[in-house]
């Protein structure tokens, strides 16, 4: 049964700039399960060398499970100054 | 906190300061600890600017300030302290700024450093101060602060911006997660855009900055700060994220093997 979870993206996805949530059901079990479901179907810069996941408000593991209701934050550092 | 700091001389400083003592969180003391700290800033960028220019404002006592490069005519949206006098001359941005900073405040000690920090500079200029705030624009520095401000158990500040988008978080040291803590290595050369080719707003640049400074001045005034807590801000939309950042036992940098 697939889950009704909430991704939200920071500025480098596509040529979107800033915030960006979408509602979005998965069968992922992980937060890199996620990832690699989300990278089949469009062009996100991030890879799980650099990029981190967010879980409810905390920075998790990529093999972190997700859950029904999550709101899954995916974003990689800021470099500029 | 460093005790060589030159008295100001200007004779109105008590009422010079008076908006940020009467914070209840400040206070007449909490501005007395700031006016006797030294902060070392590492760039002189957009972030720096707006981190130097407040730090000078607040009364910090001593200020330094290091970057290796000149001003070019891209800085001049985003990176508030430089005039065209400044471009025109081809400035260092450490010089440029500090003279900036001077008109400013008079009272405070302001000292620029032209140089690249490397690993053979760095510790002692973290030594020296009570606080590091980064401003850089490359992850690699970034370590380095992180090593020099673990092995040194001095706070400091990341913060990073890219588009409209930035990210600030407070680290202290043996009470919180160190940098490396989240990012073990630094990110591939080349893996991660630069400002020059994705752009920055200059307000979020300006965001971010004020986000570091107030941990800074929450350190020094206050002792704490919300370290280990990531802020990631979007001002074109007016948001910010707040996530916990765990510390990690196996930290090749802060960790417990170490």
């Amino acid at each position: 049964m697939k889950k009704k979870i909430k991704v939200k993206y920071f500025a480098l996805v596509g040529e979107r700039r800033g915030v960006q949530t979408d509602d979005y059901e998965t069968e992922a079990a992980t937060a890199r399960q996620l990832l690699r479901e989300i990278e089949a179907s469009k062009v996100i810069p991030l890879t799980t060398n650099i990029s981190k996941a967010v879980i409810n408000g905390k920075y998790v593991e990529w093999d972190e499970p997700i859950k029904d209701g999550d709101l899954v934050t995916l974003l990689s550092p800021f470099s500029g100054g | 906190m460093t005790t060589d700091i030159p008295t100001p001389e200007n004779a109105a400083a008590g009422a010079r300061y008076a908006r940020h003592a009467r914070l209840s969180f400040i206070g007449q003391a909490g501005q007395e600890k700031i006016e006797k700290s030294s902060v070392l800033i590492i760039g002189c960028g957009s972030l720096g600017c707006a981190q130097a220019a407040f730090l000078a404002r607040a009364g910090v006592g001593r200020l330094t300030l290091a970057d290796r490069d000149t001003v070019q005519a891209p800085n001049m949206a985003t990176q508030l302290l430089y005039d065209e006098t400044d471009l025109r001359d081809g400035a260092p941005k450490a010089d440029a700024a500090a003279r900036r900073l001077r008109t400013i405040n008079s009272g405070i000690a302001i000292e620029p450093v032209v140089a690249d920090i490397t690993a053979a500079n760095i510790e002692p200029l973290v030594a020296a101060a009570d606080l590091v705030l980064d401003a850089t624009d490359n992850f690699e520095t970034r370590f380095l602060i992180n090593e020099a401000a673990v092995k040194a158990g001095k706070p400091w500040i990341y913060g990073g911006v890219l588009g409209t988008d930035g990210m600030a978080m407070a680290i202290l040291p043996g009470r919180g997660p160190c940098l490396r803590c989240l990012f073990a290595l630094p990110p591939p050369e080349g893996r991660l855009p630069p400002p020059d080719v994705f752009g920055v707003l200059a307000t979020a640049a300006v965001w971010v900055a004020a986000l570091q400074t107030t941990q800074a001045l929450k350190a020094l005034a206050c002792g704490g700060a919300d370290w280990g807590r990531m802020h990631t801000l979007d001002i074109w939309n007016g948001t910010v994220t707040t996530a916990e950042v765990p510390r990690d036992p196996a930290c090749p940098c802060c960790g417990d093997a170490k």
